[in-house]
């Protein structure tokens, strides 16, 4: 009997963590160097199919396949800067220290084949020298609304980075797991350097 | 079952299903959530599970992000098609869809749990209360979305968490009242039973403010098919498939609840010979579950203040 009972409550226990998420978001990273450093992360969120028609729904209101800037506004103050009291789902630390996201730039709504898109940008603002400076970078929902995909090579990339030695590579975050700690989001961990001091 | 057993349910049911459904995209002041300390607590210090249940959850997001896409590929093929093989899809996905939806945080699952442990019922009554909570949980969804096409017309997801929040606002100051009205209920028929013992109330207290309570909460997760079904144009297939949802869900919701019902009549069917400490054990039973229920609404309700 109590091995039944332990069954049900295993069984329930499990069901009752692992089904939130009511919206899915395909991330993308892409991390925008200068010659002296980082200037900026800029992410892009692929949503899935019913968000997507949710969103295009209220917000494209002619119904063109387009936000023109009116549309892009609302939908800017309804359904988007509210994402500053998640800190954009983005959450960075430089060497070890938390960074906070005070604001983010260059905000575009998309839609592309039925699908929305948002792109924006973070602004780091990093100056590098010779000395390696390491950057964690990890994107997720922590009241697990959204389910955010987990960073891949292949959601990575990095621009103008000539002047920079870096090395990239993607691990499991467990400090920041989330939704009662049942949720380890995965992270990008940037090493970087200038390669000459100008 | 031992006591530290049961009062190990009792939390694991609390913290994992007391998280507020607010969609963080929407700009609505009652759902700042980073503003929130309690919430922002329940970040930083999380329970650890076992490995086990981690990678289960883990697995299952994308087996359940893809039972959403297959729905929402279903209804645009149906659409298309008027295929009656695609349908048949379409309904068994909608079912799967409601049960594993169910199971995620909310639907009264917390509450039903709590009312039926400070509560006697029986089990088909548990099992059509908490089918009643799944179907009107589903049914608010429709009506308010019903209410935002003819009388306010804005924003749909917007309006939705607007008139959400608001709901669950007054349906967790109710169930408060109700934990409090069985809590007291049972603390006099406690005092009764000092006095003596074939006084002792222990009938069942009407569910139907309760499930009214619950129900009227309605599903984020039926508003996304809803919203979905009138971008295609297809609004009754979309309630039709809220239904089908509905009764996926009620699975699920009627397991939660059969499970209080469960662990309340294992506890009170312990054999005690004397009738005294066993009025005393059910009716603190009770107790405890009505406090869990207002513990419970509570810390709900003042996530919404």
């Amino acid at each position: 009997m109590k091995l039944k009972i332990s069954a049900l409550i295993v069984i329930f226990a499990a069901s009752l963590l692992y089904a939130h998420p009511h919206v899915y978001i395909d991330s993308f990273v892409n991390v925008v160097c200068d010659e002296d450093g980082i200037s900026c992360i800029s992410l892009r969120w692929e949503f899935d199919d019913m968000f997507s028609q949710s969103v295009i729904g209220d917000y494209d209101k002619n119904q063109d396949g387009f936000f023109d800037d009116r549309e892009l506004k609302v939908l800017y103050s309804d359904a988007f800067i509210n994402l500053k009291n998640y800190e954009y789902f983005t959450h960075i630390k430089i060497n070890g220290k938390k960074y906070k996201i005070d604001h983010v730039n260059n905000f575009k709504a998309e839609i592309n084949e039925g699908i929305l898109y948002y792109d924006f940008d973070i602004p780091l603002n990093i100056k590098l020298n010779t000395i390696n400076k390491k950057i964690n970078l990890s994107v997720y929902d922590s009241s697990y609304f959204c389910d955010v995909s987990p960073i891949t090579r292949k959601s990575v990339s990095i621009m103008n980075a000539e002047n920079i030695n870096y090395t990239i590579s993607i691990s499991e975050n467990k400090q920041d797991a989330f939704y009662y700690g049942q949720i380890t989001p995965s992270e990008l961990i940037l090493n970087l350097r200038l390669k000459n001091v100008k | 079952m031992s006591n530290k057993k049961i009062l190990l349910v009792l939390l694991f049911l609390f913290f994992t299903s007391s998280f507020v459904q607010a969609n963080p995209f929407m700009a609505s002041s009652a759902q700042e959530y980073g503003k929130n300390k309690s919430q922002k607590n329940k970040i930083v210090e999380p329970v650890k599970y076992p490995s086990i249940v981690q990678g289960i959850i883990q697995k299952i997001t994308p087996v359940q992000k893809e039972i959403q896409s297959r729905l929402s590929f279903s209804m645009r093929e149906f659409k298309k098609t008027n295929s009656k093989a695609v349908f048949f899809v379409l309904i068994l996905t909608a079912f799967v869809f409601g049960m594993i939806h169910a199971a995620g945080p909310g639907h009264g699952k917390t509450v039903l749990f709590s009312y039926f442990l400070s509560n006697k019922t029986l089990f088909v009554k548990g099992a059509v209360i908490s089918a009643a909570v799944a179907f009107m949980h589903a049914l608010s969804s429709i009506a308010v979305v019903g209410i935002i096409s003819f009388i306010v017309k804005k924003s749909y997801l917007l309006s939705f968490e607007n008139i959400s929040n608001r709901i669950q606002m007054i349906s967790y100051t109710i169930i408060i009242l109700i934990g409090f009205f069985i809590f007291f209920k049972s603390l006099i028929s406690i005092f009764k039973s000092g006095q003596k013992m074939s006084s002792i109330d222990n009938k069942e207290i009407k569910a139907i403010p309760l499930v009214l309570a619950v129900g009227l909460i309605p599903c984020p997760g039926a508003l996304i098919i809803l919203l979905f079904s009138l971008s295609l144009n297809v609004l009754p297939l979309g309630i039709l498939m809220v239904l089908v949802m509905a009764a996926g869900m009620s699975v699920t919701v009627t397991f939660a609840g059969m499970s209080g019902v469960f662990l309340e009549y294992k506890i009170t069917s312990i054999n005690i010979k004397n009738n005294k400490a066993y009025a005393v054990l059910s009716l603190s039973l009770h107790m405890a579950g009505a406090l869990f229920l207002i513990l419970f609404a509570f810390f709900m309700l003042t996530s919404y203040l």
